[in-house]
């Protein structure tokens, strides 16, 4: 008996391409853990604890049926970083989280990928609302998450994360729009 | 990949999935957990179980959820570990609570290290186990592993490697001999 796997969508932008690091179109091993694989979390001195987070990005996968997505360059496939939602035990709610490696920041790679993904859990998905967590200092986050139309509405304080502003998205601020347009 | 499942006389080995979190966490927020890293909180324990998960996608093998075939329950998990910092694929075992002294860890490791034989293809496989782990020891024993190294974890502290007969004994003797 086989278990049927969760759905794995592929995701794509003008500029990018999302696709599940748990999913069939991606070698997970290859692109996180062979010797010179392209980086998609900033380097950890601690290869353990690296490969613990890896393992966990794509255990939350198959346990959730979502998790954050690999943005690679639609063109060269060339590696941005990790969007998508994120719901760990212990988190407040499902959250848009979004991290790029060093040197693809200012180019509006976060932005592009956290667009299409808020218009895919908003239309395909049909999620009523998607929280992110950014921690105030964090200039670039907090421009980002302004931008993308979401709502400032507390605080939460993660024992060892820190603290972090609530952000509330919800549909008007994607494409889903549409969706209050009765367009879809 | 799809993580397969394996049946013995008395057991289902099955792909780790969300609903099973519960009896995971209860065991990891054990003091019986005090021999592979715990006591720890359910916090730490959900992304240990997504880790359990992503090491089946990441390497194509992992640890089964270990089912009682005739009530349903989960009764331990069961399978081959080898995150980085381990020194080679093992076979590790945890009951839960209320399942030990049944034969379950000694039937589902037998079941996994016959995976590692029979499907991947492996020549050698070990289990660690901490020195203090008695029961555990009893089990590696049962399954016919013999001492034969040692290996210190910056984490888990100082270990015990069994290493287990490999497919050639297996198959000589029957893994019956070792039952």
């Amino acid at each position: 008996m086989i278990v049927a796997a969760p759905p794995f969508p592929v995701i794509e932008t003008e500029r990018l391409r999302l696709v599940s690091p748990a999913g069939p179109d991606f070698n997970a091993q290859e692109a996180f853990l062979m010797p010179g694989a392209p980086q998609f979390l900033d380097h950890h001195p601690d290869e353990e604890a690296t490969w613990w987070s890896i393992a966990t990005i794509i255990g939350h996968w198959h346990l959730r049926g979502y998790g954050l997505f690999a943005v690679l360059d639609r063109a060269t496939g060339e590696p941005y970083g990790l969007v998508g939602p994120w719901f760990p035990r212990g988190w407040p709610e499902r959250e848009l989280s979004w991290n790029l490696v060093e040197g693809a920041e200012g180019q509006g790679i976060a932005e592009e990928a956290a667009r299409a993904v808020l218009d895919w859990l908003f239309t395909d998905q049909k999620w009523p609302s998607i929280i992110s967590l950014v921690d105030p200092s964090n200039d670039s986050s907090v421009r980002l998450v302004e931008k993308l139309g979401a709502r400032a509405e507390g605080t939460f304080a993660h024992e060892m994360a820190g603290e972090f502003r609530i952000w509330r998205h919800v549909p008007r601020t994607a494409a889903g729009k549409k969706l209050l347009e009765g367009l879809v | 990949m799809s993580i397969p499942t394996l049946t013995t006389d008395r057991l289902i080995l099955r792909a780790p999935e969300q609903r099973d979190f519960d009896a995971f966490a209860a065991f990891f927020g054990s003091d019986r957990a005090k021999f592979v890293g715990g006591p720890q909180d359910r916090e730490r324990s959900w992304r240990q179980f997504a880790t359990e998960a992503g090491h089946w996608l990441l390497l194509g093998y992992g640890r089964w959820m270990v089912v009682d075939s005739a009530t349903g329950t989960v009764v331990g998990m069961v399978g081959i570990w080898n995150p980085e910092g381990w020194p080679e694929p093992e076979i590790g075992w945890d009951l839960f609570d209320g399942s030990e002294g049944k034969g379950y860890a000694t039937e589902a490791a037998a079941a996994a290290r016959a995976f590692a034989y029979d499907a991947l293809g492996w020549d050698t496989v070990i289990s660690l186990i901490a020195p203090a782990n008695v029961a555990s020891a009893r089990v590696a024993t049962r399954l016919g592993a013999l001492k034969d190294a040692e290996f210190d974890h910056p984490r888990l502290g100082h270990l015990h490697v069994y290493r287990h007969p490999g497919p050639q004994d297996l198959a000589d003797g029957g893994a019956e001999a070792y039952a």
